[in-house]
């Protein structure tokens, strides 16, 4: 069950829709995860080259697997924070500046691919890089925590990346003919062939040969078009949380962060406003995946129940 | 052939269906209700039935929609978790040859979109809905797709003999 609220998702990108199931959709997910994996590589090996000697004397991470006791973890977040402030006192203002754009970036690419490859082979070596990258940048930089609309919250890539669900929009979409302007099963013209066709403007004013509203087409005049499917007057229905969500990236973005008992405290709040209230959860060994798959959904909280957030 | 037929259990949703019905066309069926009131309470078809019909038409097969052009909204769900394909269609009766054909164009496109070869996507699972006008029953087929595919196939030379036999003994009435 999960532990928190999420108050942000990703739920479509922009671009293809990714293909839903079959052969496609392991093709997809496949060739995008080892391509987001060597991003994630290629970005660690520019943080290793700018820190040059000082990148042999990098507090070490916990190894994955390595199982802890509830009690041993904040010593060990603790312990592993100490190390990381000796670190970086000792570096260089200019390569820490450098080097902040590349360890987030390959934080990043390292949880997408998990989101890509998490029912793959490699789903391990992605979690792995996930953690490498983040022990790094909280290490560095810390992992503040952000309040807002009476939330405490955190944007935290690592801890987010171990919330395996993501988001399911049900949309509602008319998609119209680039050759003859009908709905696409309405008419006959195939998706992917060329027609010649007379340029014309859809009601938003964009060129039927070429979807740009500013272009050399003439209304009027005949072109080769290729003919597929525009979207137009897309509805969201609905928006669920599902363990395989079709754009692997739809995701939560934000989780609510419980800072205990002392919640109300204006201090608390001052803290955390001036940025100086940070979680250590990602300098710490893992505590593992709140796996959707998992959930025993008869067993989750309606709205009607009580709002208590505990895990 | 190990396909599961359940007789009378399904209904197709109020306005998913024509009033009139011609006996020579087969018409898919929407089956999805708005989720809220702003949708207006028309059914809503799957995404995945979207071009049934548009192949259909390319190869000449009398396979269209149950409710009118302009008419007619489709929901897509984002999330990559469906392992049953589903399919709902109404025909005057169980008789007509066009039933089969419909449902191995839906396995056809659906295995296009998704890379299976023809092979593989016949052994996917699969449920199949019919409202026979003729005699208002309903029908809901589950199985893979090749046994869904036989199963209909039973049903097809059942009705036609039930059809047949009809005639025959008016014949010899006569």
């Amino acid at each position: 069950m999960a532990s928190g609220r999420f108050l942000g998702f990703i739920v479509m990108q922009w671009g293809p829709i990714p293909p839903s199931g079959g052969p496609n959709r392991l093709r997809f997910l496949d060739v995008n995860g080892r391509s987001a994996l060597e991003a994630a590589d290629t970005e660690y090996a520019a943080v290793v080259a700018l820190l040059g000697d000082a990148a042999d004397r990098m507090p070490e991470a916990h190894p994955l697997g390595m199982e802890f006791e509830r009690d041993q973890i904040i010593p060990a977040q603790q312990q592993a924070r100490r190390e990381w402030n000796a670190f970086a006192a000792k570096l260089d203002a200019d390569v820490l500046g450098e080097v902040e754009g590349h360890i987030n970036r390959s934080e990043a690419a390292a949880v997408a691919a998990l989101n890509y490859l998490e029912d793959h082979e490699l789903r391990e070596v992605a979690h792995a890089a996930i953690h490498r990258a983040g022990f790094v940048r909280s290490g560095l930089y810390g992992c503040p925590i952000h309040y807002r609309d009476d939330d405490y919250r955190t944007e935290c890539l690592t801890v987010l990346a171990h919330q395996r669900f993501g988001a399911s929009a049900g949309l509602i979409t008319e998609f119209e003919c680039t050759v003859c302007g009908r709905q696409v099963e309405d008419c006959d013209h195939i998706s992917g062939e060329v027609y010649e066709v007379e340029a014309w403007r859809f009601e938003d004013g964009k060129c039927s040969v070429c979807d740009s509203e500013e272009c050399e087409h003439e209304v009027g005049q005949v072109y080769e078009t290729r003919a597929y499917a525009r979207a137009k007057n897309i509805i969201a229905q609905e928006i669920s949380w599902v363990a395989r969500p079709r754009y692997p990236q739809a995701r939560p973005r934000e989780q609510s962060f419980d800072v205990g008992p002392l919640a109300d405290d204006p201090r608390m709040r001052a803290l955390v406003q001036a940025g100086d209230l940070h979680c250590d959860g990602c300098v710490g060994p893992c505590v593992g995946f709140n796996e959707m798959t998992e959930w025993d959904l008869d067993r989750i909280p309606t709205s009607d129940d009580s709002e208590d957030d505990s895990p | 052939m190990t396909a599961k037929i359940t007789i009378d259990e399904w209904t197709p949703l109020p306005g998913s269906v024509p009033a009139a019905v011609d006996p020579g066309k087969i018409y898919v069926v929407p089956t999805r209700l708005p989720s809220n009131e702003s949708l207006g309470t028309q059914p809503l078809y799957f995404e995945s039935v979207r071009y049934v019909p548009k192949e259909a038409r390319a190869v000449g097969a009398p396979v269209e929609f149950a409710t009118p052009e302009g008419s007619r909204k489709f929901v897509q769900e984002f999330s990559a978790d469906i392992d049953t394909w589903a399919l709902a269609l109404l025909c005057f009766n169980m008789a007509n040859d066009w039933l089969i054909f419909a449902v191995g164009l839906f396995i056809a496109t659906r295995s296009k979109s998704e890379g299976w070869s023809e092979e593989k996507a016949k052994e996917l699972p699969l449920k199949v809905s019919v409202v026979e006008a003729e005699t208002g029953r309903t029908y809901e087929i589950e199985g893979s797709g090749s046994d869904v595919l036989a199963a209909l196939e039973v049903l097809r030379k059942d009705a036609k003999r039930k059809k047949d036999g009809g005639k025959k003994s008016k014949n010899n009435r006569g």
